[in-house]
Order: C-alpha cells, then sequence, then structure tokens
C-alpha cells in the first residue's frame, strides 16, 4: 500500500514539475503578468 | 422488531466527500470547456444548443440525473446482471464496428438521430463490472490457468473491437485494468516484465540512430539493462548472494578486461562483447538450473531470452506494425523529432500555452493562445492547455492536487469495501482514472505520445462524461451498502 501511495505522489510531482519546467523554459513564469 | 440484513446494509451514507469532488469537477470543466470554445470574433447568443459549452451544460444536466438515479438503484443488480451488461456491451462494440461511419478516421460512433454515442466509453464500467463478478465468484483463484485465461480474455476481447474501430488509445484504457489483477494476485513480477518491456522499447527506439559495434546504442544499454534486471530477479526470487555476485561480476570483469585491451589500442567491438557477457549470463543460469534444478532459475532464464527476442524485434514492430501516425507521435514524444508543423505541431502549440500562461496565468477568458484556436482539439483532449494558460501554474497545480486527493480518496473508498465485487469493481474505477489522467496530462505536457483519450470531467463531449459518471457513481452505490463491520 505504501508503494502505491509513493508511487502516486512522485508521480504527479513530476506531473506538476513538468508543468512547472514548461512555463519556465517558455520563460514568462513569474515575470509575464 | 421486524428487521433483516437489507436494512442494515442500507443505512449506509453516499461518500459525499467523493460527490463534492465530482461537482467540483464538473464545474470546473465546464469552465474549461466554455474558455476553450470562446469563441472572441462571433459569441454566440446564450443558451444556443450549436454552442459547444451550451450543449455541454446539456451533457452535465443529465450526467447528474444519471448519478442519481445510479445511487437510487439496488446494489445487487450490477452484481447480477454484470454478465449481461457485458454480452449486450460486446454486442453493441460489434455493431458499432459493422455499421458506424467513419468520423475523423474513427470508426467508434453509433449514430442515433441527433445523438452520437461511442460505446467504447461505456465499455469500461462494463468490464470493471465483468472483472469484478468473476472474482466474486466461489472459490475464484486468479494464478489458475483457466481463470487467467478467462479474466484476460475479457479484457482483451473488448479492446480486440475497439482496436478495429480505430480507438487504439481506448483500447489501452482497457489494459489498464492489469492494475487491478496486480492488487487481487497477480505476481509482481509479471508487472515487472511488462515494464521492463516498455524501458526496452523506448530505449531502443530512442538511441537506435547510434552503432556501437554489433549493436545500436539503444540496444547496448538495452543489453546492459537485461543483465542488472536479471541480477534483481535472481536476487529476489533465490536470494543466492553468491549468484547475484557472478552475474554481476562476470560482465563487469569482462568490460574491466576489454577496456584494459583497448588502452594498448586494440578496437574493441562493444556491442560484441555485451552479447557476450549476456551469453556468460545464459549459460550461468543454465548451469544453476541443472545444478539445483529450481524453476525460478527456468522463469529468470526465460526472462533474460524474452528480453533479447524482444529487444531484437522492437525495430521491425516500430517500423513494420505500427502506423505512420503512431511512429511519428512516439517520436515527437521521446524528443527524436520536432516537425512542429505536423505531427510535433499539437503538442508544440499546446506547450506554448501552457507556458504562455506563467505563474498565475493571463485570466479566464484571456488565453490568446487557446481563444485564436493555435491548439487543435482544445476542448476535448487538450483541454489541460486552456487551465494551464488562463490559471497558470497555480491552477494547473490545484488541478492537479484535486485529482490527486480524488484517487486516493478512490483507493480508500476501495480497500474499505467488504465485498470482493466491490473491491475489485473499485479498483477498476481507480485504474482507469488514474490511466487517463498520466496519459491525457501527459500527453499535453509532451511527456506521453499524443493518444487522444478525454481528460476525465474536463473534455467536451457526452459519451465520456456519461461514461465516467457511470463508472464512479455505481462504485459509490456499492460503497454505501457494503455492510458496517
Amino acid at each position: 500500500m505504501k508503494i502505491v501511495l509513493l508511487f502516486l505522489i512522485i508521480n504527479f510531482s513530476i506531473y506538476l514539475c513538468n508543468v512547472f519546467y514548461i512555463q519556465y523554459n517558455e520563460g514568462y513564469l513569474f515575470y509575464f503578468n | 422488531m421486524y428487521f433483516n440484513s437489507r436494512e442494515i446494509t442500507d443505512k449506509g451514507q453516499v461518500d459525499w466527500l467523493t460527490v463534492l469532488m465530482y461537482v467540483v469537477f464538473l464545474i470546473l470543466g465546464w469552465l474549461s470547456v466554455y474558455a476553450a470554445s470562446y469563441d472572441i470574433e462571433n459569441a454566440v447568443s446564450w443558451f444556443d444548443l450549436s454552442d459547444r459549452a451550451t450543449m455541454q451544460l446539456v451533457w452535465i444536466g443529465t450526467s447528474l440525473m444519471l448519478a442519481f438515479a445510479l445511487l437510487k438503484i439496488d446494489a445487487g443488480f450490477y452484481e447480477t446482471y454484470a454478465f449481461v451488461f457485458y454480452l449486450i456491451g460486446i454486442f453493441l462494440l460489434i455493431v458499432t464496428y459493422l455499421v458506424a461511419p467513419e468520423i475523423n478516421g474513427s470508426r467508434s460512433w453509433l449514430v442515433l438521430g441527433p445523438v452520437r454515442l461511442q460505446p467504447a466509453e461505456f465499455m469500461k464500467f462494463i468490464i470493471a463490472l465483468a472483472l469484478a463478478k468473476v472474482f466474486s465468484l466461489y472459490d475464484f483463484r486468479l494464478m489458475q490457468w483457466k481463470n487467467l485465461i478467462l479474466t484476460l480474455s475479457i479484457i482483451l476481447f473488448p479492446a480486440f473491437w475497439v482496436v478495429l474501430q480505430s480507438e487504439t488509445g481506448t483500447a489501452l484504457v482497457y489494459l489498464s485494468f492489469l492494475l487491478v489483477l496486480y492488487r487481487e494476485g497477480l505476481p509482481g513480477g509479471i508487472l515487472f516484465v511488462l515494464l521492463a518491456a516498455i524501458v526496452y522499447f523506448v530505449l531502443g527506439i530512442k538511441f537506435s540512430d547510434t552503432q556501437v559495434g554489433l549493436f545500436s546504442l539503444g540496444e547496448f544499454i538495452t543489453l546492459i539493462l537485461i543483465i542488472l534486471f536479471t541480477a534483481v530477479l535472481v536476487r529476489n526470487y533465490v536470494k543466492r548472494k553468491k549468484d547475484v555476485f557472478v552475474i554481476l561480476g562476470m560482465p563487469a570483469s569482462l568490460f574491466l578486461i576489454a577496456f584494459v585491451v583497448s588502452l594498448f589500442g586494440t578496437t574493441i567491438n562493444w556491442g560484441f562483447m555485451a552479447l557476450v557477457a549476456l551469453v556468460s549470463v545464459v549459460v550461468y543460469l543454465l548451469f544453476l538450473f541443472f545444478l539445483y534444478r529450481k524453476r525460478e532459475y527456468m522463469y529468470i532464464l526465460v526472462f533474460v531470452i524474452g528480453s533479447f527476442v524482444f529487444l531484437e524485434s522492437t525495430e521491425y514492430v516500430f517500423n513494420d506494425v505500427l502506423q505512420p501516425h503512431q511512429r511519428i507521435r512516439i517520436e515527437v514524444a521521446l524528443g527524436m523529432k520536432q516537425d512542429l508543423q505536423g505531427a510535433g505541431y499539437h503538442v508544440g502549440q499546446s506547450k506554448i500555452a501552457i507556458g504562455s500562461g506563467g505563474f498565475s496565468g493571463k485570466g479566464f477568458l484571456n488565453g490568446t493562445q487557446t481563444k485564436l484556436k493555435y491548439v487543435p482539439e482544445q476542448d476535448t483532449d487538450f483541454i489541460f492547455c486552456t487551465i494551464g494558460e488562463e490559471a497558470g501554474f497555480v491552477g494547473s497545480s490545484i488541478v492537479l492536487i484535486l485529482y490527486l486527493c480524488f484517487i486516493l480518496r478512490l483507493i480508500y473508498l476501495a480497500e474499505r469495501q467488504t465485498t470482493t465485487f466491490g473491491r475489485v469493481y473499485g479498483y477498476g474505477v481507480v485504474s482507469v482514472f488514474l490511466f487517463h489522467l498520466m496519459i491525457n496530462i501527459g500527453m499535453v505536457v509532451g511527456m506521453m505520445p499524443v493518444i487522444g483519450i478525454p481528460l476525465p470531467f474536463f473534455s467536451y463531449g457526452g459519451s465520456s462524461l456519461w461514461g465516467f459518471t457511470l463508472l464512479l457513481f455505481i462504485f459509490l452505490r456499492l460503497d454505501k451498502s457494503r455492510r458496517k463491520e
């Protein structure tokens, strides 16, 4: 059960980081608005 | 006092937290569809059924009614008629394949007057019900050949018909039910083999251009990986440290000798060396098998040889079995090709849209990338772009975290079921939702190849919304009438 939770949390974190990375990479994060 | 067991079992509460999350998803989803299909230039009048946002409102309304009805039906109904549902579902899939007109390259829509339905969407809850029913049969044990074949054919038979309808994405969703089998006693080793196959495939394709002696770089890395996996399997299943040491030591010393020889100016065929290393591992395993007569060694041997055959066939499968559009989507996802004009266009535009959202987004209805229709399919499969652009990192994070909570809640509910039927169905629901999320959001942010499956509750479309509602609320109904301990 712990493995499943760990897997889920790591997986979702990767997705979150990826969204962050795209927004960072496009250069707009923090100073666009 | 008149007192029977039904009265006790029906006193349970609907899990309101899940219902609340469902409603929140519907609201956020509708706002996203509204934003994604909003036409800046010619905004249509309010409540025009040709408008996609209004149509989505109709789908949401009917879904809520459906949800209410599902909660009113007796829980035993689903268990009793699970196989009947399955037969009807298969029948509809076959009929759809035979009569459906071709829409957007797939023949999966059943047209009934003004309504278009996609039976493949409804098959998800039907397969989950059928699996749950099979598992709750008296004295069912998954790891008997008869039962294993029955279970797999329940999953694979509809998948076959869905592939024929050119809806490969939906067929892949059915494969996510393998996770349910894992929960119900499928050995982790099999899941490991499947995972290894994916890793081999990705490595073999991604690094297929550079040559390392006899093999491509991808194949070379994979050969090393096969040896490492073998060591892990021996460690876990045979538990003899000496064997692990030899299996890792032989190739290591081989490469060390080759490296030392190469220092004296001899060119080494590294690919050939990797093959020699693998063959030495195979010979050693054979030797161990004949020495100790343990079945585990045989299984691991099959794994090693199977891995090698699989690796050598990946290139053939990739070039000759997959269709050109699937091939190019995989290449784009692996970063081998950009192709921003063609196959990479979807993902390229969706990344620009998400990226332009920035930290807090451009604000509701202010997203220029999605409004001006740069992103294709932006209110169906690529709806996550709209969230990324208009709500920014904050909004995307909130949606992702909400989904995580949703999945965790469903796992909690599945675990608290008192019947096998409820638990298996619950895990079926979890796997379908998880697979949809991972693939859909993954493809929008460019981590996965483009596979056209909707984002649950967000994507525009009646069939998918109804399908997810059925899936979820049948489970909530089963949960409501579980027996209290």
